[in-house]
This record gives C-alpha cells, sequence and structure tokens, in this order.
C-alpha cells in the first residue's frame, strides 16, 4: 500500500513541467505580485510629491502589459485566420461558412494592403481613413439607426408585460425621461421638465452609485482571491 | 525624500484593509472547512431549465461573456465571471446534448480562452466530438458588425436560450431582441451601471451589478469563490451603514465629504 502511494505522487520534475504548473500556478503568482506591487504603489508615495517608490516600477509593468496584450491580440489574430482557412481547406464544409470565411481572409488581405499603400501612417494614412469611412462610416450609420429602432420596438413590446413594482416604476421613469426629450410634451406641460429632472438627479444618480459602488466591491472581492493566490483562474480546471 | 501614505488615501486605505480582512476570514473559513452557502438565484436555475428547453425544441442556445469581455481594465473582472457562467452552461449543454453557438467579444483577445474553456469542457464530460470550433463565432471589432452578426446567426440557427453575462454594451440587447422574436428564454445582465435598464426591459431573468460576480460565483462550484462573495456582502452593509451615519453627520453640519473633510483625509 505504501509503496503504491509513493508511486502516485508525482515528482518534482513532473510537477515543474505539468501544464498546471506553468499554465495556472505560475501566472496565478505573477499576478499576486503584481496586485500587491499596485496596491502598494497606490497609497505609498515620497512625501509632497506625485510619484512613489513603486511608481517607476508600476510604469514599466503598465508598458509590459501593453506589449503583452498585443502579443495576445496577434496571437488571436492568428487563431482567427487559421480557423477561417481550416474552414475553408476541409472537405465537407457547407457553402455558407465557406463564403463567410474566404469574406472573412478577403476582407482581411484587402485592409492589409490598404494599409500599406496608406503610407507610413498604416491605418491612420488618408487612403484608408477614407475607405473606412466611406464603407464602415456609412453602412454603420444606417445600421445603427435601423437597430435603435428596432431595440425602442422590442423595448416597447417587453413594458406590455409589466406587473410587477419595480417594472412600473421603470416604465413611469421611462415614460416621464422621454417626455423631457421631447419637443412636443415639455413646453405644453412644463411640470415635465421639473419631475423627469428630478427622477433623474436623484433616485437615478443615487441607483447609479450605488451600482458601482457594489460592483467595485465584486472588483476588491476579485483583487483580494488574486492577491492571495486563491483565484482559480479559467483554465486548466477540468483536465 | 520619505516615504510617506499619499495624502488624501487614509479613508481609503482604512476601508480597504477592512474589505480585505472580511474577505480573507471568509477565504480562511472555506479553506478550514467551513464553506458559506449562498442562496439560490433564479437566473442561475433557469439556465438548466432552459438547456432542458433547447433540447426539446432542437434549437441551439447561445452564450456568452459578453461583447466587451477584456481581458484588461475595469471589464476585465466582469469577463472572468462572464466566463465561469459560460462554462457552466457550456458544461449542462455539453452534458444533455444541446448545441451550443459562443458569440466572441469585439477584441478577440478572449478568443482562445473561450475556445478553450469550450473545448475542455467537451474533454472532461468525456465528449469530445460535442466540441466544434465554428461554434465559436467572430463578428467583427466594431459594435455594429457584432449585433449584425449575432443577429443572424440567430435567425439562422434559431435560439432557444441565450445567456449573455459578463462586460455587455448596448450590442446585447439586439441579439436579445433576435432571440426573443424567436421565442427564447433570456438570461443577461453586465455589472456595467448604464446597461442596467436595457436589461430590466429586454431579459426574462435580468442580473443587476453584483448579481454577476455572485452568479459567476455559484457557477464556478468553487466553494472558496463562493465564501468571498459572503465578505463582499459585509463590505456593502458596511458602506450602507457608513453612508447613513456620515449623512447624518454632514446634515448636522460635520464635514464628513466636504473638501480635506473626514473621507479625503
Amino acid at each position: 500500500m505504501e509503496v503504491s502511494q509513493a508511486s502516485e505522487e508525482p515528482s518534482l520534475a513532473s510537477k515543474i513541467t505539468s501544464k498546471r504548473f506553468y499554465q495556472r500556478s505560475i501566472p496565478l503568482f505573477i499576478v499576486s505580485v503584481l496586485v500587491g506591487l499596485y496596491i502598494a504603489d497606490y497609497f505609498i508615495g515620497y512625501e509632497g510629491k506625485t510619484v512613489g517608490p513603486l511608481t517607476p516600477l508600476t510604469s514599466e509593468l503598465n508598458t509590459w502589459g501593453t506589449i503583452i496584450s498585443l502579443f495576445i491580440l496577434l496571437f488571436s489574430n492568428i487563431i482567427l485566420l487559421a480557423m477561417h482557412f481550416r474552414t475553408v481547406a476541409r472537405e465537407r464544409v457547407r457553402r455558407k461558412e465557406i463564403f463567410r470565411s474566404v469574406s472573412f481572409m478577403v476582407s482581411a488581405v484587402f485592409f492589409a494592403i490598404l494599409a500599406f499603400a496608406s503610407g507610413p501612417k498604416l491605418t491612420s494614412g488618408p487612403l484608408y481613413t477614407l475607405v473606412w469611412t466611406a464603407v464602415y462610416g456609412t453602412m454603420g450609420l444606417g445600421i445603427a439607426i435601423g437597430h435603435h429602432t428596432f431595440f425602442t420596438w422590442h423595448a416597447m413590446r417587453r413594458l406590455r408585460g409589466v406587473t410587477s413594482a419595480d417594472g412600473i416604476a421603470l416604465l413611469v421613469s421611462t415614460v416621464l425621461s422621454l417626455f423631457l426629450y421631447t419637443t412636443a410634451v415639455t413646453p405644453i406641460f412644463p411640470q415635465f421638465d421639473a419631475i423627469a429632472n428630478w427622477i433623474k438627479g436623484i433616485p437615478n444618480t443615487a441607483a447609479q452609485r450605488s451600482a458601482l459602488a457594489a460592483a467595485a466591491v465584486g472588483g476588491i472581492i476579485l483583487g483580494v482571491r488574486a492577491l492571495v493566490g486563491r483565484e482559480p483562474g479559467l483554465i486548466e480546471r477540468e483536465m | 525624500m520619505s516615504i510617506v501614505l499619499r495624502s488624501g488615501k487614509i479613508a481609503e486605505l482604512l476601508f480597504l484593509s477592512v474589505a480585505i480582512a472580511l474577505v480573507l476570514y471568509y477565504l480562511w473559513s472555506a479553506l478550514q472547512g467551513k464553506p458559506q452557502p449562498l442562496r439560490h438565484l433564479p437566473a442561475v436555475d433557469a439556465i438548466s431549465d432552459g438547456v432542458d428547453r433547447a433540447v426539446e425544441e432542437g434549437k441551439p442556445v447561445y452564450v456568452g461573456a459578453g461583447d466587451l469581455a477584456y481581458l484588461s481594465g475595469m471589464y476585465a473582472p466582469m469577463t472572468i465571471n462572464g466566463m465561469n457562467i459560460l462554462r457552466y452552461t457550456s458544461r449542462l449543454c455539453v452534458q444533455k446534448g444541446a448545441k451550443i453557438m459562443i458569440p466572441a467579444p469585439y477584441n478577440p483577445e478572449a478568443l482562445p480562452l473561450i475556445d478553450g474553456i469550450y473545448r475542455e469542457v467537451c474533454v472532461s464530460e468525456g465528449k469530445p466530438e460535442a466540441y466544434n470550433r465554428e461554434n465559436v463565432r467572430y463578428y467583427g471589432n466594431r459594435e455594429m458588425s457584432w449585433y449584425m452578426g449575432a443577429i443572424q446567426d440567430v435567425l439562422s440557427t434559431g435560439c432557444s436560450l441565450l445567456v449573455l453575462v459578463g462586460a455587455l454594451s448596448s450590442a446585447g440587447i439586439y441579439i436579445a431582441g433576435a432571440a426573443l422574436d424567436d421565442g427564447a428564454l433570456v438570461i443577461a445582465g453586465t455589472p456595467r451601471y448604464a446597461h442596467q435598464a436595457s436589461w430590466a426591459a429586454m431579459a426574462d431573468y435580468p442580473l443587476f451589478c453584483e448579481d454577476i460576480y455572485g452568479a459567476g460565483a455559484l457557477c464556478s462550484g468553487d466553494p472558496v469563490v463562493a465564501s468571498s462573495q459572503v465578505g463582499g456582502d459585509l463590505v456593502k452593509l458596511i458602506m450602507i451603514g457608513i453612508a447613513i451615519v456620515f449623512a447624518a453627520l454632514a446634515v448636522v453640519g460635520l464635514p464628513v465629504a466636504t473638501k480635506g473633510g473626514w473621507l479625503f483625509q
């Protein structure tokens, strides 16, 4: 029995080379140290100065954070291209999927060429900006207006079924706020202005601030779990 | 130059210290084998019912951590909780045999992670064949392209259950509208306070603000995570108490929230 227990115990080498160690334990340790550093930098400073002893370090870490984020973004974009390339390369794929993947790859190549053709400013260059604004700006505006109408229609339909007290409060507040912005109603009934502004300024602001504070507490909890290395992480939990 | 506590940070440090102490206490209790139970959230319970419904109807379940599910900045905590809910929903779908569709966020930085969670769930449930890379959908890096793509998918495949919890912008409401048109059950919410009303109107089971963290803790199935949320509840009770007491003190003229007052020491 003892022998079998000893043989089941993983060796140090296997622990270090395990995915769990380098995909979870090391990143959690790094996060834990960084959380501690940033908290300390927020509270500690030199007397009479806006910077502190840890400021150069956190500033450097911010730069590295940006660099690593860009690598993650690059990695994600490569994965996206690879996913679409695989879809096209596979034998049994629906036409719709092939169309989607080919459109994605053609667009990516087109905008990459456009960026290089726009001179040293790349995506900020005049040609790129012109095409982007013409294609996306115009289409996007039309889509946005259409969808705002779509959402308003849906929201109004959903409000038909309001039966609860909080739902009725929401409905009344919505209607009064809508009246505030209408040119027809407010001049005729100026009292709507006072009522709607009171709703916006007092209960709405109070609710917004309490919501923000409650969400911040959630952030603190997550930070504390990260600080003490008890955040379970998102990957490598199943296997 | 001497090192000191930064000016105006005493009250913040005190509050943070109390918050950390409470959360640590509950974490320690959980590690000692005394986890704190969390009450059931109807929205979380409804996920299982919704998956059953999807199996019966033969339509897919759409689940995502939000169109703004970034791994950095203020959206990161929302994303992490959204991922826990995504994992939970994915697992139920794989167990029960429902098709799953995962809309990835605009910024694809979380896409490999989403894909990894989905794949891990399929493998751990003993159904690696349930994983289909094409079910992780990317709709471009702009809000409008995102909701156009998402709506198109919902209209073409149908939708029985939409679970959209995490970092959401107004784009999520459009996919919710398309899903509702198809008779889907919508479970959605975000801690972003500007978007609370949207989900109050559009979701059958809305999750408001910190509900997302509670739902994430429930879905994680980790007693340590759940216990730390209980510490957060005590912090909120203290905040309410402080707000009432300090408001009363401010009314009687004490320097509580004025410039250089107690809260800004």
